[in-house]
């Protein structure tokens, strides 16, 4: 009985009509994102078409509704129809090996692509010439810090990241030697210098500022001014004041709560690194006699004291350092050629693609082996027969 | 694609614990990556404290002659120029330069928030004549607002004055303050004048 309820659901599941229903989506999809990038970006092209179970249209009467699906529910029903035919067709059978390793395949492509989107990390390393890098930078996510000064030459950097702060009303870990209070979000603003409003219980900078909503950034150029108005409680739940951080104000403010002062601002996200990287010069060449870039490159020192591992690279075009997990392309540059960018791509799932081109492709010729030796069976026993 | 569309196999019960299971576990990693978040609550670093602090990006198209006296600070924040000016008994006045968009706020609304910060209660536009002076500097008219406390600010006796340039321009207004003890403020005015005037686009 359980058997011929799985049996049914599984064929239904498996259903051909599905599979189309999921690739026309998947057209309509990348033809309307193509056509949203000219008015969101890339970036927030990617964030509401392809890194969503729904698109959502905004209203404007205080809720959204779904208009269509996102690429992650249509590659999500895609896997169970792919699961599904390699079930009910038994396609894992040696006569069938070469279509099942094909469905595998595919399932390892939309796979690997959920794990990109879910656990891949891009970022950006800014260098001098002579200096060193411990860390890269977001160039769209932006963080809260507080920073306190631990010794004469190391500092405690406290760090909530702007995802927790849009989700959260109350940031409270036994970390954190205070509590932060999350008054007022804003994801982008608009900041204006005024007197005119009544902003008398808020300390430090914020006083005398206004903030009013902006919409998001869609140019790549642009940065959002991710702004917060806090209010920050110490461990016993009094206050210790109100105030306004963003990443709009230039400098930090200074919040002292138990006697130790905090420095505290709104800065690009950033990931520590446990090695550093020098860079120790930059090259920019040209074609002789035009302005045409003919190679870009960066010679760095890799230092991980950890593994004790030291040594000089050269980064230039497709040829990226790869090193524990990250990815160092050479990725831009500025000040008259003495600083180098470096674009630092964590993906774990970067091996994926490549093994489901290889499944699919010896799958086909598997397919195409078998298909051809049933034929040629068939035409030898016409020709005994 | 699919050989034998509607014709599925028979399925033995050992089969079948192996499909489930199977299909479980695929559903299970899916679940797993949709919840995944990146970072989540507070983190903690040690970290070296920078190398050099970074200097912000100071408004390159404008050039001013430092009097000697005074001593050039890091510009920082909202600030593109920032300056000290010591006096006796370790006086100290400080001298910034700060640039917005726009009017930045009515001529009353501004003098009565320099009013706020000296302790002094707020005035009409009508009484406005009484603080503000109007100067031609080069092809710009500058207003040249000057107050001064009734009370110590701090607890040493020592009556506060500012003295605030306002250049606007279509590009936006320039404020240059000048606050600190009455004397060392009312010592240092020509200086601050002279100052003023030599604030130049490149």
């Amino acid at each position: 009985m359980l058997n011929q309820i799985l049996s049914k659901v599984m064929v239904r599941l498996s259903s051909l009509k599905i599979t189309v229903v999921c690739l026309f989506s998947l057209f309509v999809l990348v033809f309307v994102g193509t056509l949203a990038q000219v008015s969101y970006g890339i970036y927030q092209t990617q964030q509401r078409f392809f890194l969503s179970a729904f698109v959502w249209f905004d209203t404007g009467l205080g809720f959204s509704i779904p208009i269509m699906p996102g690429a992650e529910l249509i590659g999500s029903i895609m896997i169970i129809n792919l699961v599904a035919a390699i079930w009910t067709r038994n396609l894992l059978s040696v006569k069938k090996l070469g279509l099942g390793l094909m469905h595998v395949g595919m399932i390892l492509l939309l796979v690997g692509a959920w794990i990109t989107s879910a656990a891949g990390i891009e970022s950006q390393m800014a260098i001098k010439e002579g200096q060193t890098a411990t860390y890269s930078e977001s160039s769209r996510v932006n963080e809260l810090v507080f920073e306190s000064s631990l010794n004469e030459t190391q500092n405690k950097e406290y760090v909530i990241s702007q995802d927790y702060l849009e989700k959260n009303t109350l940031v409270e870990d036994i970390q954190l030697p205070f509590t932060i209070k999350l008054l007022k979000v804003w994801p982008n603003a608009w900041l204006r210098r005024t007197s005119d409003l009544d902003n008398s219980q808020v300390k430090g900078l914020g006083q005398s500022i206004s903030v009013a909503p902006k919409p998001l950034a869609t140019q790549d150029n642009e940065l959002n001014f991710f702004t917060v108005k806090i209010e920050i409680l110490n461990k016993e739940g009094g206050s210790e004041g109100i105030w306004i951080v963003s990443r709009g104000l230039g400098a930090k403010q200074t919040v002292i709560i138990d006697d130790v002062s905090y420095d505290m601002s709104i800065r690009s996200e950033r990931y520590y690194y446990p090695f550093t990287i020098k860079l120790k010069d930059f090259t920019h060449d040209v074609y002789p006699g035009t302005q045409i870039p003919k190679n870009f490159s960066s010679l760095v020192e890799l230092n991980d004291s950890e593994t004790g591992e030291n040594r000089d690279v050269l980064v230039y075009m497709n040829h990226p350092l790869r090193y524990r997990g990250h990815t160092f392309f050479q990725a831009s540059y500025g000040e008259n050629n003495t600083l180098s960018v470096l674009q630092v791509v964590k993906n774990p799932g970067w091996t994926l693609p490549y093994a489901s081109c290889l499944m699919i492709s010896f799958g086909l010729c598997l397919h195409f082996l078998i298909k051809l030796a049933a034929f040629s069976n068939r035409q030898r026993k016409k020709v005994k027969g | 694609m699919y050989e034998c569309a509607n014709s599925y196999v028979d399925m033995n019960d050992r089969n079948i614990k192996y499909r489930v299971a199977g299909v479980l576990f695929l559903v299970f990693i899916l679940i797993g990556f949709s919840g995944c978040e990146k970072q989540a609550g507070v983190q903690v670093y040690t970290v070296a404290k920078p190398e050099v602090q970074l200097k912000l990006p100071t408004q390159s198209d404008l050039t001013w002659t430092k009097p000697s006296s005074w001593k050039e600070l890091d510009a920082s924040g909202m600030r593109i120029g920032s300056f000290s000016i010591e006096g006796t008994n370790s006086q100290q006045a400080q001298v910034s330069i700060v640039r917005l968009a726009g009017s930045a706020g009515s001529l009353l609304a501004n003098v009565n928030r320099w009013r706020g910060q000296l302790r002094l209660e707020s005035m009409s536009s009508d009484e406005l004549g009484s603080v503000v002076s109007e100067r031609k500097i080069g092809s710009a008219s500058v207003n040249f607002v000057s107050l001064e406390s009734k009370v110590s600010l701090a607890q040493d006796n020592v009556l506060s004055k500012m003295v605030v340039a306002i250049i606007r321009k279509d590009s936006g207004s320039l404020f240059v303050k000048l606050m600190g003890p009455s004397k060392l403020v009312s010592d240092n005015e020509v200086t601050f004048n002279q100052f003023v005037a030599s604030i130049k686009h490149k």
